[in-house]
């Protein structure tokens, strides 16, 4: 009888070991940069450097889209006409459906939008944002 | 999927917005003079000359992001919801929940919802049920990426749980391919 509890201790000693295994305990506080995130998983916007022309500029993409530039199209937050190089910034969302996970939300007034297109379009020269004053893109 | 190559002209809205935030305003143009429509166009400058069949947008009003989609009815229906649960290991913090649909091109994320730990999706009454899934991607630490995927049916399911489990991030990025 004296020797019944030592070996039942071995026992439950053996069977604890037996089933040994980490258990994740993950930080609660832990928060993810959504567009950090999703640039894991979702390419940025594709940069073009492009030398605008006297006469009208375009620029045919990788995604099969056409940037139209007329001359003078472009102007900068002080309202001048931009010219020489810039940078186009551009992206077609909608030829894969994962791309739009990284797209603004397509609800409009509550209304679900099925998109036909979408694309982003950034444009700076320098580091500077420049607008559109006269500029047409064709997807 | 709907493409731009389907007999779809004249019925097509154009949306526009400056930022990507939550609450994305996008602006539409709801002039009815106002057409947006795929047809071929010639372009060409002192180089060249390029031949295009798709949509012609005009850029401006600094705005980023655009979006051509199927017309909205502009009607104001009753709304609808569907609630999302899911597991005790994720949370608002370490997760991003969307609606991506089979066969119409839309995804949209869905809101958290912290006080009852849900994700929610509210939306105008569909003419029909759209069947889709409901994804969670979660990072809970440095490389630790969990997935969870589950189908549902708008405008029919009210509420869902969707399970999680831990996933490499080169899989994650599969699945999320071949959606």
């Amino acid at each position: 009888m004296k020797y019944i509890l030592p070996r039942l201790l071995i026992v439950v000693l053996f069977v604890s070991c037996y089933k040994d295994q980490s258990i994740f305990i993950p930080d609660q506080t832990y928060t993810i940069n959504n567009d950090l995130f999703l640039s894991r998983f979702i390419a940025a916007p594709t940069s073009y450097l492009v030398n605008l022309q006297l006469g009208k500029t375009i620029v045919h993409t990788s995604e099969n889209m056409i940037v139209e530039i007329p001359y003078e199209g472009l102007i900068d937050q002080q309202g001048e006409v931009v010219e020489g190089e810039i940078k186009i910034e551009i992206k077609n969302f909608s030829d894969k459906t994962y791309n739009l996970l990284r797209s603004p939300r397509l609800v409009y007034e509550n209304q679900l939008i099925f998109c036909k297109k979408m694309f982003y379009i950034s444009l700076s020269q320098n580091g500077q944002t420049i607008f559109a004053k006269n500029l047409f893109l064709y997807i | 999927m709907k493409d731009v190559n389907e007999n779809t002209n004249g019925n097509s809205q154009l949306f526009s917005s400056s930022d990507i935030t939550n609450n994305t305003n996008w602006h539409t143009e709801n002039n009815d003079n106002f057409e947006i429509k795929a047809q071929n166009w010639s372009i060409s400058n002192a180089e060249s000359v390029i031949s295009f069949y798709g949509y012609k947008i005009s850029i401006g009003d600094n705005n980023n992001w655009y979006c051509i989609s199927d017309k909205l009815s502009g009607e104001s229906p009753k709304n609808q919801q569907i609630s999302v649960s899911f597991d005790a290991i994720i949370n608002h913090h370490n997760t991003i929940a969307y609606f991506v649909s089979d066969h119409y091109n839309t995804v949209v994320k869905l809101e958290d919802n912290d006080k009852n730990r849900r994700f929610n999706l509210t939306f105008a009454s569909l003419k029909e049920p759209i069947s889709g899934k409901i994804i969670l991607l979660s990072q809970l630490g440095d490389e630790i990426y969990h997935f969870g995927m589950t189908n549902v049916v708008l405008g029919k399911d009210e509420t869902i749980n969707v399970k999680s489990e831990p996933k490499d991030i080169k899989d994650i990025k599969a699945i999320l391919t071949s959606l």
